[in-house]
């Protein structure tokens, strides 16, 4: 009976780390606030936000949706890049290596060029061409003859990728001058400087939605991860629920890339942080990644909205400080090559 | 009404190959049946179908079509040790054993404490309770096996499908893991495992079914059954069925 | 007698009225700083812009028509950093401006919004990226294309109403045509074999080798070879429409052109004309043994771009490839003139330096 009350205490203990990630995340979004380049770089704890009318318009529609939209996009990022973990049993993929990334920001900026800007036929395009790279990489795994199916993956993946990436040069090369179409480097790096509350909430139900039914799998992610056999065993539909829970995490990450353009390794190193920190159990590791990466994506955002007065591409950060973190997690304790 | 029951079961591969032809047999609750066969004879695939993992009609469960059992009530009667699996996440050994009471949890919910007592019991039974929040990924083979029962264990079913369970242990975990099937056993759990040690199937079986290139050879309580005519035919080796004092053997 | 004049009242007295109201119509109307940007969108403002900040890439468009106009000197103006590597022409004009920090290219919109100015200026490609985002601030925003003629024309003309100074801009535009008209002249005169074949080529260099482009079809460098009655060889292969297009040597061997034309917005031209005549690849082109590789001109900017000196740019080369049909046009005294009459630069020492930049940068064509 003693380590039942052992069991329900770490559970809740657990619930108490998260819940404090939560708080975490809430106080710093209300702090970076008040940080920027306006009206000088840094932070601004003064009257201004509450006078001046320049002031009110920086904060409530260029600040406020951005640190929304970095909230949102980190947390659907990670939520995503952990489902596809569980999905290929593999700790070292995120939808970037799968060429999912690559082909939603192909499709956005196709759309864009095309001429047909309106947000529907971008977010549309974005997460056909997610879903067509992931199906691709998925059937040419399958059909190499080259090394264990981790291997294969990660090949088909990186191919794939490629492929769009450079496609994605070429629409950059022919669109016309006048066409908005953002520079490369948007798309291949990201950035949230396009944040507005209009771009916010044309993702924002269909991003949570699907946040919200990957959250409501965090118990049978663990199962996923195993053997279909097994998961059939003890009362799952592993073939049905594969499909579902894989289509809903790319169209989540396909819809938040129409808007904030690529950027990676979010969903690779919030996961393995939030296993860390919750144990491999996905029901607590889950949504402990969601958070961290929240927290991971505002931390960089913020940054690179306020250090200098141009925009820092985010992906440069992302993979700056999720490089760093890696190498970290990596040098210390190994546990036998498993994550 | 028995525990399993087949009736003219066949299962042809997609290939279309067959792998089984025509097997009919039932045993009743509390029994315990050893399909015995050699390598490639399709008794895993029998096991897959008695799963339900293959779909294929003829084969009823307590009375009922295995396709007319909803996920979690089959999840609920029938459990599975698999011969082996793979794992790429570092769980705790007590999480994996609760991964064994997902049929009884909530629709979107979590273990409770009630299941983590049934679990860490269930640990026990194998004798790892005291590796319970450690790793799995520092367990040796046998301990592995363990694990995978103790997780059948937890599931709390009626049925309980073993897939070579000694197969690939030592001496040792063998004896443990074969006096920890006769204690279920004799605590009313019916059980149904496929081998190819003839010597573990008359410790352990009431019942035997011989597999033979998919086909039925012979199916029976063991005393009828195993003979060393039989078991010759099967093998297509000389065997010799012989008493040891209490113990059978077969070489 | 009477009647008639009372008549003669109540006609003209609403006529009077009408008119009163139409001009006080027409007064309001003027009091608002107003002009239809490259957008199309209209701009009111209430009081002249005062503090001016030109943002974006390629700023130096939007600036240098700006300067056009008197009402600059008066303004206090924040210029982004330039990345064209010929010396700064703004600071050169006026000094002060050397005093204020540039902004960045890609500055981020709140940093642009801490500069506080009263008009931001950015070419029509930055709608999305910069005016959009201006707009949701209430930063007043006008956008400019300027890159071709009829841009040049009408956007000068709207520039003028936004500065509240239309006699300027009536009068740039009739300086423009003045010059024009006796290029299209000329053009018209050529007979089709008369025509020159000409390759201009921007040169690039990275590292030690050198690398050539041609600009897109619809783009001025080609519209000014086309207007002085030469042939541009390059037009219909640059697919890519975005922007200059590096072309093989076998490309240009292909065409053979008569005059091949060196530019560059970063290095002296003749950097590169100096390459051409020193390779022996080059050698064997019809171009290189007639000596008819030439360095485009410029000053501080090359006048073979899309800003205002564009109009020498095309005297240059109606001079150059034409001589019997411009002898009485000396390139010379049109810089000095253009710059007297479109900068309003009287000071005699700015002026002698600008024609001696122009005159070295063309010193090393025959």
């Amino acid at each position: 009976m003693n380590r039942a009350r052992a069991f329900a205490h770490e559970q809740s203990r657990r619930r108490l780390i998260l819940l404090a990630l939560v708080a975490l995340t809430f106080l710093l979004s209300l702090l970076f606030l008040f940080a920027g380049r306006y009206p000088k770089p840094g932070f601004t704890f003064s009257a201004i936000w509450n006078q001046e009318g320049m002031a009110q318009s920086i904060l409530w529609k260029v600040r406020l949706p951005r640190i929304l939209l970095a909230l949102v996009a980190g947390s659907m990022l990670s939520a995503s890049g952990f489902t596809f973990q569980m999905l290929f049993s593999n700790p070292l993929v995120e939808p970037g290596f799968l060429g999912v990334s690559q082909g939603s920001a192909f499709g956005a900026a196709l759309m864009i060029v095309i001429g047909s800007s309106t947000t529907v036929m971008v977010q549309l395009s974005a997460t056909i061409f997610g879903l067509f790279a992931l199906l691709a990489s998925y059937l040419l795994a399958k059909r190499f003859r080259f090394g264990g199916s981790l291997l294969r993956l990660v090949l088909s993946g990186i191919a794939v990728s490629a492929i769009f990436s450079s496609a994605l040069g070429v629409v950059k090369l022919v669109a016309e001058p006048t066409k908005d179409l953002q520079d490369i480097t948007f798309w291949m790096m990201g950035g949230l400087w396009n944040a507005s509350w209009k771009q916010l909430f044309s993702i924002l139900w269909t991003v949570l939605a699907c946040m919200l039914l990957l959250f409501s799998f965090r118990w049978k992610l663990n199962l996923l991860s195993l053997e279909e056999k097994t998961a059939h065993s003890v009362g799952l539909n592993p073939k049905r629920d594969r499909l579902i829970l894989l289509v809903v995490a790319t169209v989540g990450t396909t819809l938040t890339i129409s808007i904030t353009g690529l950027i990676g390794w979010v969903g690779l190193i919030t996961p393995h942080l939030a296993r860390k920190l919750f144990g491999s159990d996905s029901s607590f590791s889950l949504p402990g990644s969601m958070v961290l990466g929240s927290l991971f994506l505002l931390l960089c955002d913020t940054l690179g909205r306020t250090l200098l007065p141009t925009e820092i591409p985010i992906g440069l950060l992302t993979s700056l400080f999720g490089a760093a973190v890696f190498i970290i997690i990596l040098s210390l304790k190994h546990q036998g090559g498993k994550a | 009404m028995n525990a399993l029951q087949l009736d003219n079961v066949t299962y042809t591969y997609p290939s279309g190959t067959k792998a089984l032809q025509t097997i009919s047999f039932a045993i009743e609750e509390g029994s315990s049946l050893a399909i015995l066969g050699s390598n490639g004879a399709g008794k895993s695939t029998l096991l897959d179908l008695i799963l339900g993992y293959k779909q294929e009609p003829g084969i009823r469960i307590f009375g009922k079509e295995i396709s007319t059992y909803g996920r979690k009530e089959l999840g609920r009667t029938l459990a599975l040790v698999p011969q082996t699996e793979h794992y790429h996440f570092s769980f705790t050994l007590l999480d994996y054993t609760l991964f064994g009471r997902s049929p009884y949890l909530q629709a979107m919910g979590n273990p409770t404490a009630d299941d983590a007592e049934i679990a860490y019991q269930a640990l026990e039974e194998v004798g790892l309770a005291s590796y319970a929040d450690r790793s799995i990924t520092n367990l040796s083979g046998g301990e592995h096996q363990l694990l995978l029962l103790a997780r059948a264990i937890a599931q709390q079913s009626k049925i309980l499908l073993l897939d070579e369970p000694t197969s690939a242990l030592d001496p040792a975990n063998r004896k443990k893991v074969l006096s920890i099937l006769s204690s279920l056993h004799q605590r009313g759990k019916t059980l149904v495992f496929t081998t190819h040690d003839a010597n573990l199937a008359y410790a352990l079986a009431t019942h035997v079914a011989m597999l033979k290139q998919g086909s039925l050879l012979c199916f029976g309580k063991k005393e009828e059954v195993v003979n060393t005519e039989m078991l010759t035919t099967l093998y297509a080796t000389e065997l010799t069925v012989c008493q040891l004092g209490t113990e059978t053997l077969i070489y | 007698m009477k009647k008639s004049l009372i008549l003669l009242l109540l006609v003209l007295t609403p006529v009077l009225l009408f008119s009163q109201g139409n001009g006080e119509q027409a007064m309001q109307d003027s009091s608002f700083y107003q002009a239809t940007d490259a957008n199309n969108r209209t701009l009111k403002l209430a009081e002249k812009p005062s503090t001016v900040l030109i943002a974006g890439k390629a700023g130096n468009m939007p600036a240098n028509a700006l300067f056009l106009f008197p009402e600059v000197t008066s303004m206090d103006l924040t210029l982004p950093k330039t990345d064209q590597g010929l010396g700064d022409f703004f600071s050169f004009i006026r000094p002060e401006l050397d005093e204020k920090p540039r902004i960045s290219q890609t500055a981020s919109v709140e940093e642009i919004a801490s500069r506080k100015a009263d008009l931001v200026l950015t070419k029509a490609t930055h709608f999305e990226s910069i005016a959009r985002k201006l707009d949701v601030l209430g930063i007043p925003n006008y956008t400019m294309n300027l890159e071709s003629y009829a841009d040049w024309i009408g956007e000068l003309e709207q520039l003028g109403k936004l500065l509240k100074n239309t006699t300027r801009s009536k009068e740039l535009i009739s300086l423009y045509e003045k010059r024009m008209q006796p290029i299209r002249e000329q053009a018209k005169s050529l007979s089709s074999e008369q025509r020159v074949n000409v390759l201009l080529l921007q040169g690039d260099r990275a590292d030690n080798t050198f690398s050539y482009k041609i600009a897109p079809d619809d783009w001025m460098q080609t519209w000014m070879v086309e207007t002085v009655g030469a042939n541009p060889v390059w037009k219909g292969s640059n697919k890519a429409a975005n922007g200059w297009s590096t072309i093989s040597f076998e490309q240009i061997a292909a065409w053979d052109p008569d005059v091949i034309i060196l530019v560059s917005y970063k290095n002296p031209a003749q950097m590169y004309v100096d390459a051409i005549y020193s390779s022996p690849i080059w050698a064997q082109l019809d171009a290189v043994k007639n000596q008819k590789v030439l360095a485009g001109p410029h000053d501080m900017m090359s006048y073979i771009q899309p800003v205002a000196s564009w109009i020498l740019g095309l005297q240059w080369l109606g001079k150059t490839l034409y001589p019997q049909q411009y002898e009485n046009m000396g390139m010379e005294a049109e810089v000095a003139s253009f710059y007297r009459d479109f900068y309003q630069l009287q000071d005699a020492g700015k002026l002698d330096k600008l024609v001696a930049l122009y005159a070295a940068s063309v010193d090393g064509n025959k």
